[in-house]
């Protein structure tokens, strides 16, 4: 019975230190996660494009603020962001693609690399069609490089 | 060495460096970790006093310190609460925005968004009460064992700093969240601060001097709490008030060693020494009274190690450091307990036109709050502050230099802590019963001068009683220790019952209910 | 030691966990989102657990709501259960989620990420905006379309029509309209649940309101107003629990809520018409309809403004400056204290006078047949008191002497009965309308026997047969020198000596004209002159002519009439006037005029004129103003013929011309000394106001004018009077009084002594009317200011009926027998040193 105490007493004295360290790691690890965000406040930004009509082949429509450019071809809608995928740089299409004046990246006229340290392509954002047959261009929302969209009126 | 390098002749550039390569870690650590592992009671010595955050300990510790009857680790628990409080509330500081817009905003944000953020406010907030109340403690037991005698007086001037220090803090941070309960108790806490105006106004000299609208002024940055008194606040209680804080408890522990360690009694016997971890090889080592390790420096204090024989201490390494982890992660352990039992309180939106009822400060104010019912000045600023003076001066005041750091030590002093805290209890309790039914001045006399109500109040007459009764206890025994006792317990049991029915029996316009659960709904 | 340190770690690791895993693994908010992963998996999207929230900067706001309800606008979840499913309706089309949000419209928390403090039902929560449920949703439409709100939101138009109609605003301010008397409600919508709850005995209603306190606060508020205790004066409407709940919901979209300019749909501000304003800003008070007799309406807090003797003597500048301010402390000023544009104040006046009882038509008054005596009672009774005795002349009299053979040889039955039903607005003259039509036929029956026994045709013909000529002469030069010239030869009124006319007038045109008089123009009605009399002047009128009389044939001419009414306007109308009301020619629209000339009589006259005149002969060939063909003048003449159908209206109107300086000068010279500045009244009458000027002809005050009032102050002007006007400045005079501007009309001057008055209005009046009494407080300098004396003056002597005011003139057997000077002073005294 003693002998029982004793090993239970020197089994705690054992891992006190063990335990203590483990429960301030734990507790670390807490402190930790709860400086990493989980929610950015950021606006859901949709930008309303009207009708699929409005967009007839061959359109090419650059919203600055907004940092992309939206193009219509005989395979669909799809829209480039202009942010260089190097450093965040805004990229400045020049009718045949885009060129970045930060290191000198140029992406073709889908959003390739062609030249500079650029290490991707740039992004497509996703076009939507809501449920009144307008377009809507989301910003929160990419989608692989080439999906052009089709949109029958 | 040398030999082996001539017969290797050179070793290759490259060899040197794979080798240095190799030894990287092991040569990383000696030259940032200047002492072996603590395998030894020399090596465990070592490192303590060569580790910058070791060095405050002494290398060997008084087994008497690590009786729990005697400090009950309230000194420790303090300073984790703190630490508590440090970590958590640097933390806190990555979502909370102090501008009046998004101030509580931030906070719905940590309670809801924020991984672990509801339980990292709810600490923060267990922290604070948690650190007042050890603080309370300790000074309490400081006092009562008398150990703010010779050679420790300053420290226990230290020591009232910090404690108004730690108050400060809590009631800065009160405001912060800017929810009704924020708003409300740190507007009654500037309206204390400016309190002084009643009695410049009774004088008739608050448009030369001001000092109560200079004081709140200073306080809040404007005449009533906002976006200013905010950012006041914020930087008082993230700042200011920290490096205060920070920097005195370095004193406090740096005035602790240089002190001559903790009080302890002139004799200890083995029987005093019970439950406490005993170092048997010191024992066997050190029969004689003689010292034979180093002499660091000269300390003041009657019970300097130097002259003493190191026989009833143990190594800090381990002994006084598991001590302090335990308290350390108890004290984490029942934040974290009482966070998940209890969330931090967060009302409504602060709105000015909105006032609380009953608007109470935090708890350790209530006491304060019952007394400035009765008068602002009196009650949030005279009594308090000479509270706290008279406190700092009692080293002074009382030069006895009989045993401390035992509980009571003095002869009689149980027997008047015993009557004064019945006298005290029945004072404040008759007084409280007496102004709940029959009311005072005001309501008898309507047309009473400001000035004779700030004098007259039951603040001022249990300050009066208890004065009086301490010094008859001063003048009926002849030691000003027992009279110092006297009025201590008369203060300490004042704050409490005021407190307590604060907190319970005043509801609504500060009436009088017997239970929180018979307010009217408004 | 070591035990403390194991078991502490210990609990700090088991809690942490424990912790992490309620955040991680038992969150409702990620078995909704995994379930709509799997849904969509279906269809081959990709859909990652995380927090979600809709960022609304523009709002200060963030919506978290979306992080359970993810499918909200996913057409495609309409059969997945609540959190998931589909926003119904096509709201979200309007509202584009992004931009708007969810709280903007559902209230609750948006912060939260549990389901209760999202709805935060209940005030442990401590959220003052919990989640909104049907129809209460509708007040927060409000937010963003303010003045126009979307057809859908029935209980919200229903609650504001509820809160109009009851006059809510008569003691609640909204946005800084309406009265002091009741807690602003501006923002009652929002008020927090620690200053607004229900009472005690309704903390079931929170619970009713799915623990909204603020919504059970308003219905409570509105349906159960009395049990508050601070709400004593708050009125119980008796309204149904669904009228409650109608009200419930638009006052909870008062609220003063904070949304960008460019999201404010329809923020106009809407006018609203006289009725509206009434019933919003004055029934709580004064009554619903403030319709005469209803007791109930009585009983309100302010005077029933319906009460019929109060709406007799009020007027519309009068009404107007007591809503604006009216100095009491009851009654709010509601033009600078309750935000009312004086435009609205005004419509709120008109309102108000037409509630008005509308006079019978004067045809069905005359239908009845009255009688004399019964009408010499009721004169005696309601109008002696101002007009006298039996309409006798008394040196103080407050009203005109009626008994005045001039005015009632001008003034016809019809417009007696006129200004008795409608009143004389601004003057002591109340408004009648509500006699019964026996009453008034009583009166118009005893007002008309005082006139002369009628001449009849033939004795008219008879006496003129046997005029003397010489007599005649000098009747004529009493009578009616001062209008047609001492020899006959004109003045304001036409020359009557020349031969196309004594050749055109025979004995009927002549009788027609003399003995009855032109109404509505300067020519009376001359029978009181007796036959006799008038014999010798038809003697004289025709003394001196040589031609025979040859009278005119009652053939009648056509013609075009849209012809005759362009040539008639291009010609005749300079003199005549258009529709001809009279310029400087007489007025040949006049019905009696057309009832008594011929179509040949017209004809004749403009085609060869009447010499002597302006009057020239307009046919081919006689060199007159026009050059007309005979089928022209049978044009003109079947036009003017068409205007007997519809007369010349010639009252209210200015028709004379005249220099308004000189008119001015004038007036002030020989009128204003009794009718006060610009006419505004004395001890003579108002005669430059509205009232009295909208009720009588041009032609009335002329002959008035120049013919004075025989047994009144009012002398005789013309031909033989104290002073001899000439035509010229005669016109002026009536055409200053017609044109002059408003604020020439000075304040009512009253001859009183106020010493008097005080010991007067000590004795009579202080009862009631001292401050704090029932009665209103007459000192008040607001309600002094914009009392016309008029108002005064009416009120004394007739008392209003169905309150406790009583007349208190001699003679009306009222509170007391005051004479019209006393009644005078007492109001010099009101007034002494307010104006």
């Amino acid at each position: 019975m003693e002998e029982k105490k004793n090993s239970r007493r020197s089994f705690i004295s054992k891992f006190a230190p063990a335990t203590f360290w483990g429960s301030l790691a734990v507790w670390g690890g807490s402190l930790l996660k709860f400086t990493m965000p989980t929610l950015l406040p950021q606006e859901t930004k949709k930008i309303k494009l009207g009708m699929p009509t409005d967009y007839p082949n061959g359109t090419i429509k650059v919203f600055e603020k907004d940092r992309v450019v939206l193009f219509s071809d005989s395979e669909g809608l799809f829209a480039i962001s202009t942010i260089c995928t190097h450093l965040g740089c805004v990229t400045k299409w020049t009718g045949k693609g885009f060129d970045c004046p930060c290191h000198g990246s140029k992406f073709d006229s889908l959003g390739e690399v062609v030249r500079g340290p650029a290490p991707k392509a740039l992004k497509w954002y996703k076009i939507d069609k809501l449920p009144s047959g307008q377009l809507s261009l989301n910003l929160g929302e990419s989608v692989d490089f080439g999906k052009k969209e089709q949109f029958y009126v | 060495m040398s030999n082996q390098v001539e017969n290797d002749k050179k070793p290759s550039g490259l060899d040197t460096f794979l080798t240095n390569l190799k030894h990287l870690p092991q040569s990383f650590k000696d030259a940032a970790v200047r002492h072996g592992p603590p395998s030894s009671n020399r090596a465990a010595s070592q490192s303590v006093f060569s580790n910058l955050f070791l060095h405050i300990h002494s290398v060997r510790t008084h087994r008497y310190n690590f009786k729990k009857t005697f400090t009950a680790g309230l000194g420790i628990a303090s300073a984790a609460s703190f630490i508590i409080l440090v970590i958590t509330g640097i933390l806190l500081m990555i979502y909370y925005k102090p501008s009046l817009l998004e101030a509580y905003n931030s906070i719905k944000d940590i309670h809801f968004a924020v991984p672990g953020g509801r339980l990292m406010r709810n600490i923060h907030r267990w922290g604070a009460h948690i650190m007042v109340l050890a603080v309370f403690l300790h000074m309490i037991r400081v006092f009562m064992t008398g150990s703010y005698r010779h050679p420790r007086q300053f420290n226990w001037v230290v020591g009232m700093v910090l404690f108004a220090v730690t108050l400060g803090l809590s009631f800065t941070g009160y405001l912060l969240p800017w929810d009704q309960l924020a708003y409300w108790a740190t507007t009654i806490g500037a309206q204390i601060a400016g309190s002084p105006v009643e009695v410049t106004d009774a004088l008739g000299i608050t448009k030369i001097l001001d000092v109560g609208g200079m004081q709140m002024r200073l306080l809040l940055g404007a005449d009533v709490v906002g976006e200013e008194a905010l950012v006041r606040f914020y930087f008082l209680h993230c700042i200011l008030l920290p490096l205060i804080l920070t920097t005195f408890i370095g004193v406090h522990f740096w005035r602790i060693r240089k002190d001559g360690g903790m009080s302890r009694p002139s004799v200890i016997t083995e029987d005093m020494l019970l439950g406490t971890p005993v170092d048997e090889v010191a024992e066997m080592a050190f029969p004689t009274k003689n010292k034979t390790y180093g002499l660091m420096c000269l300390v003041k204090g009657d019970s300097n190690n130097v002259k003493n024989s190191p026989k009833q201490t143990v190594q800090s390494w381990p002994n006084l450091f598991n001590y302090e982890m335990a308290i350390f992660i108890l004290i984490l352990a029942i934040l974290i307990v009482l966070s998940f039992v209890s969330d931090a309180p967060l009302k409504e939106a602060a709105n000015p036109s909105v006032p609380e009822n009953p608007a109470k400060a935090p708890w350790y104010f209530l006491g304060l709050q019952e007394l400035v019912s009765y008068s602002a000045f009196m009650g949030g600023v005279a009594i308090p502050g000479l509270a706290v003076l008279g406190l700092m001066l009692i080293p002074f005041l009382d030069k006895t230099r009989n045993e401390s750091g035992i509980w009571f030590p003095d002869k009689g002093e149980k027997s008047v802590f015993k009557s004064s805290a019945i006298f005290s209890a029945i004072v404040i309790l008759v007084t409280l019963v007496f102004t709940v039914n029959f009311g005072w001045l005001r309501n008898w006399f309507p047309h009473i001068p400001q000035i004779i109500i700030v004098l007259v109040n039951p603040g001022t007459l249990l300050t009066s009683l208890f004065v009086w009764w301490s010094l008859r206890i001063l003048n009926k025994t002849g030691s000003t220790r027992l009279g110092a006792m006297a009025i201590f317990t008369c203060f300490i049991i004042g704050f409490v019952i005021l407190t307590y029915f604060a907190y319970q029996h005043r509801g609504p316009n500060w009436n009088f209910y017997w239970w929180p659960s018979l307010w009217p709904a408004h | 030691m070591k035990k403390t340190m194991f078991y502490s770690s210990i609990v700090v690791i088991v809690f942490l966990v424990y912790g992490a895993m309620n955040e991680y693994l038992t969150t409702d908010w990620r078995d909704y989102q995994a379930q709509y992963a799997e849904f969509v998996k279906e269809d081959g999207h990709d859909f990652k657990v995380d927090y979600r929230q809709l960022v609304l900067p523009h709002f200060d706001k963030i919506d978290r709501c979306v992080i359970c309800h993810v499918g909200i606008a996913d057409p495609n979840t309409k059969e997945l259960d609540n959190p998931l499913t589909v926003h119904p309706g096509t709201y979200l089309d309007d509202h584009d989620m992004n931009k708007f949000g969810c709280t903007i419209c559902h209230d609750g928390q948006g912060r939260a990420t549990t389901l209760v403090s999202a709805m935060a039902h209940a005030e442990d929560f401590h959220w003052e905006e919990p989640v909104l449920v049907s129809p209460f949703l509708e007040a927060n439409c409000a937010r963003c379309h303010r003045s126009e709100m979307p057809t859908m939101t029935g209980a919200y138009q229903r609650g504001k029509r509820l809160f109009i109609e009851n006059g809510c605003q008569s003691c609640h301010t909204v946005q800084g309209r309406g009265g002091a008397l009741g807690p602003e409600l501006t923002t009652i919508g929002q008020a927090s649940f620690k200053a607004k709850r229900p009472h005690e005995d309704n903390e079931h209603f929170i619970e009713e309101f799915n623990g909204n306190v603020n919504l059970a606060y308003i219905f409570e508020a509105v349906y159960q107003p009395k049990i508050q205790p601070d709400s004593s004066q708050m009125i119980d409407y008796g309204f149904s629990k669904e009228e409650a709940m109608d009200l419930t919901v638009f006052l909870k979209s008062l609220q003063e809520y904070s949304v960008p300019e460019g999201m404010i749909a329809a923020s106009g501000f809407v006018e609203e018409n006289g009725k509206d304003l009434y019933l919003r800003y004055c029934s709580a008070c004064h009554g619903k309809t403030g319709k005469g007799t209803n007791l109930a309406e009585i009983g309100k807090l302010g005077p029933a403004l319906g009460n019929p003797q109060f709406l007799a003597i009020i007027d519309h500048d009068f009404l107007s400056a007591i809503i604006d301010g009216s100095g009491s402390s009851v009654m709010p000023a509601w033009g600078s204290g309750g935000g009312l544009a004086k435009s609205e104040i005004s419509k709120i006046s008109d309102f108000v006078l037409s509630l008005r009882k509308k006079p019978y038509a004067y045809k069905e008054v005359k239908k009845l047949k009255g009688v004399s005596k019964y009408g010499n009672i009721s004169f005696n009774a309601n109008c002696a008191g101002c007009h006298g005795i039996d309409g006798e002349y008394e040196t103080d009299l407050v009203g005109p002497t009626l008994k005045s053979p001039q005015l009632l040889s001008l003034f016809d039955e019809q417009h007696f009965y006129e200004t008795i039903v409608e009143g004389r607005a601004g003057t002591a003259m109340p408004a009648w309308n509500f006699l019964s039509k026996q009453e008034l036929s009583d009166l118009l029956a005893y007002i008309k026997s005082w006139r002369n026994k009628k001449v009849s045709y033939n004795s008219f013909v008879n006496a003129s047969q046997n005029g003397s000529a010489y007599n005649g002469k000098r009747l004529f030069y009493d009578n009616c020198a001062s209008c047609h010239g001492n020899d006959k030869d004109g003045g304001i009124g036409p020359s009557l000596n020349s031969k196309e006319f004594l050749t055109l007038a025979d004995n009927k045109f002549l009788y027609n004209t003399i003995v009855k008089g032109r109404r509505n123009t300067a020519m009376a009605s001359y029978n009181h002159l007796g036959k006799k009399a008038l014999g010798d002047i038809t003697a004289y009128l025709r003394s001196g002519f040589k031609g025979s009389i040859a009278g005119t044939s009652k053939k009648k001419i056509t013609g075009s009439e849209f012809n005759g009414k362009y040539l008639f306007e291009r010609t005749c109308a300079q003199c005549h006037g258009q529709e001809g009301v009279g310029l400087n020619g007489p007025a040949i629209g006049n019905k009696d005029f057309l009832a008594n000339a011929s179509d040949e009589y017209i004809w004749k006259m403009a085609a060869y004129g009447r010499s002597g005149t302006q009057m020239k002969g307009n046919l081919h060939g006689q060199n007159g103003t026009s050059d007309l063909s005979k089928y022209e003048l049978n044009d003109i003449v079947s036009y003017i013929r068409t205007l007997e159908k519809n007369p010349a209206q010639l009252t209210g109107i200015s028709t004379i011309p005249g220099d308004i300086d000189n008119g001015r000068s004038a007036f002030n010279d020989m009128c204003s000394q009794c009718h006060g500045a610009g006419g505004g009244g004395g001890n003579g009458p108002g005669i430059g106001k509205e009232g009295f000027l909208k009720s009588v002809s041009d032609g009335f005050i002329v002959a008035m004018m120049m013919s004075g009032r025989d047994g009144t102050e009012m002398k005789k002007f013309g031909r033989g009077g104290i002073v001899e006007l000439d035509m010229n400045t005669a016109m002026s005079i009536v055409h200053y009084l017609r044109n002059k501007d408003k604020s020439e009309i000075g304040k009512k001057y009253l001859v009183g002594t106020p010493q008097n008055g005080k010991i007067l209005y000590e004795g009579q009046c202080i009862q009631c009317h001292q401050k704090g009494s029932f009665a209103p407080d007459l000192m008040r300098s607001a309600f002094v200011k914009a009392a016309p004396v008029g108002y005064l003056q009416a009120t004394m002597s007739l008392g209003r009926h169905q309150t406790a005011m009583q007349s208190m003139i001699r003679g009306n057997a009222g509170l007391t027998e005051l004479s019209s000077k006393e009644i005078n002073d007492i109001i010099s005294y009101i007034k002494m040193g307010k104006e």
